[in-house]
């Protein structure tokens, strides 16, 4: 490998180390002042404080911890299901089309456009809203998702238990979970960010009284405290992190932008 | 049987309810309110709304959105592709394409805000520039965020998407043997210069050409990094429908309805088209 080659690829390993080091490094600092680089005082206050039961950032952890369990827990097993009668039971392709839309109009317009009917439904404003939106995004990834896995293969070990005399149930059990198994796990953490990432539309349906942690984020941009926003960054690439560290499949998408 | 069929009819409904109907009910909504057909402000049919997205703001927010989501995606997948031809081997050891996939751990609100914290005037970068001398403060630095031609947008889009982009292409390198092809290729007498430009560079394009244009779609409709790292004017069409919704104007409302109801359409047309095209080819 030639010097320019080794110094391309370092430099592209600087460039993707940087931001994790830079909201780790901002969230032990304080009074940052310009021109300061690494010349002001450190401190672990804010960890401290986030630490502290009934701090913003602890309620907002839950908060985003919970509120994307159940969504990817929902639009998982209801993607599942819903997959199968698309594959099995439809021949247009108009139909997986119908899945497309909803995924790729930016979420935020998305919800100003949807937020009469949840007004309406005196959803705008609560968990139940902002989780109800999330589905809209996320249900129609799961189908798009698991559209692929019913396969022909799927269908002969189906038939095979059927026609040694097992209901749906046994179907399910013996034919179907053992393939899916590990699709399902990719496919719930898949969601599970989907919803752990979004910003415009939780914030705009939820107005500010479903504070996320990305809504965390964004409060402490507007407050100008990079030490807290820092430190809420830190919280939310934490568990990616994690997930990358156990199987990074969990992050790689068949099919998706990141925005 | 009969009521087999029934229950299948039933349960694809609801399928069909859950994908297509909220993104029917909400365009219908947004349509109908710019039209002057329902909404607190209804005054009968009226085009007036649509007609005020031919001047001004809207067309500019438009053309601004397509250029930051062109230039975003030409750029990261030049950097992709610079990066996949001149250190393919390296690339491809553990540690290396490990690290590739670190920024899909990064929220789009987070990225915003590691940018500007990077490349602001009072940022790391010119910190640093003020230390070597180069700048004499935080007013000195170029303005690289917050910027009229939203770079500090299209840095953060590039430092996104590359590195998925690298990946999948990594992926295509082996799925369609360009290895052996480039070696076949050189053997029969082609230069480097033939085999990158007629051998790999065609089939590497033509692999990411859908998921390239995805993300030119996605950039269209960003909203979390240009409301972080965009200026106030020309704004990306996201943040200018916000804006308009959540100004005390009331006569702006029917109007962000509209620009929301014509940036749809143009996504619903842009997939619509890209998926007949390569449904077969790539098995969607």
């Amino acid at each position: 490998m030639t010097t320019a080659q080794r110094t391309g690829v370092a430099v592209m390993a600087l460039v993707l180390l940087v931001p994790p080091v830079l909201l780790l490094y901002l969230s032990f600092s304080t009074r940052w002042y310009y021109p300061a680089v690494f010349s002001h005082p450190f401190t672990t206050e804010h960890w401290q404080w986030v630490g502290h039961a009934g701090s913003p950032l602890l309620q907002s952890l839950g908060l985003s911890l919970g509120l994307s369990g159940a969504v990817s827990a929902v639009a998982t097993t209801a993607g599942f299901f819903a997959s199968r009668h698309l594959a099995y039971y439809t021949r247009s392709a108009y139909w997986l089309l119908a899945a497309y839309f909803p995924y790729v109009i930016a979420p935020v317009i998305f919800a100003v456009m949807l937020n009469v009917y949840l007004l309406r439904l005196g959803l705008t404003g609560t968990v139940a809203g902002v989780m109800l939106a999330q589905l809209v995004i996320t249900f129609p990834y799961a189908v798009l998702f698991f559209y692929g896995f019913w396969n022909e293969r799927i269908r002969a070990m189906e038939h095979l238990v059927q026609t040694m005399g097992g209901g749906y149930a046994a179907v399910f059990r013996h034919a179907i979970w053992p393939s899916a198994r590990g699709l399902a796990v990719v496919c719930f953490f898949q969601t599970y960010l989907i919803s752990w990432f979004e910003y415009g539309l939780t914030q705009f349906i939820g107005v500010g009284r479903v504070p996320t942690l990305t809504v965390m984020v964004f409060r402490y941009i507007q407050e100008a405290n990079p030490y807290l926003a820092a430190l809420a960054g830190v919280l939310l690439v934490a568990p990616p992190l994690l997930l990358l560290l156990i199987n990074r499949r969990f992050l790689v998408q068949r099919f998706w932008g990141h925005g | 049987m009969q009521a087999k069929r029934w229950r299948r009819r039933g349960v694809l409904a609801v399928v069909l309810a859950a994908c297509a109907l909220p993104l029917g009910l909400a365009l219908g909504y947004a349509a109908l309110y710019s039209l002057g057909l329902v909404g607190l402000l209804s005054d009968g049919f009226t085009l007036a709304n649509w007609a005020e997205l031919l001047g001004g703001e809207f067309g500019r927010s438009i053309v601004f959105s397509a250029y930051v989501a062109l230039a975003s995606i030409l750029l990261a997948l030049g950097v992709a592709l610079t990066l996949l031809l001149a250190a393919r081997p390296t690339l491809e050891q553990p540690a290396v394409y490990r690290l590739l996939f670190l920024p899909l751990t990064l929220p789009p609100i987070v990225a915003a805000f590691v940018v500007y914290q990077l490349l602001s005037g009072g940022g790391v970068a010119s910190r640093v520039a003020w230390h070597l001398g180069v700048v004499e403060g935080p007013g000195a630095f170029p303005a690289l965020v917050q910027d009229p031609y939203g770079l500090g947008i299209i840095l953060t889009h590039t430092l996104l998407v590359f590195p998925f982009l690298l990946l999948v292409l990594l992926n295509l390198w082996q799925n369609e043997h360009l290895g052996e092809l480039s070696r076949v290729a050189a053997s029969l007498g082609a230069g480097r210069r033939d085999v990158i430009l007629q051998v790999q560079l065609p089939l590497l394009l033509r692999g990411i050409f859908p998921l390239a244009a995805l993300y030119f779609v996605f950039f269209l409709g960003a909203y979390d990094i240009p409301l972080v790292l965009g200026a106030s004017s020309p704004r990306m069409m996201s943040v200018l429908v916000l804006e308009k919704l959540q100004r005390y104007n009331l006569a702006d409302i029917p109007v962000a309805y509209a620009m929301a109801t014509w940036y749809a359409l143009l996504c619903l047309a842009t997939i619509a088209v890209l998926y007949t095209r390569f449904r077969r080819r790539y098995q969607l």
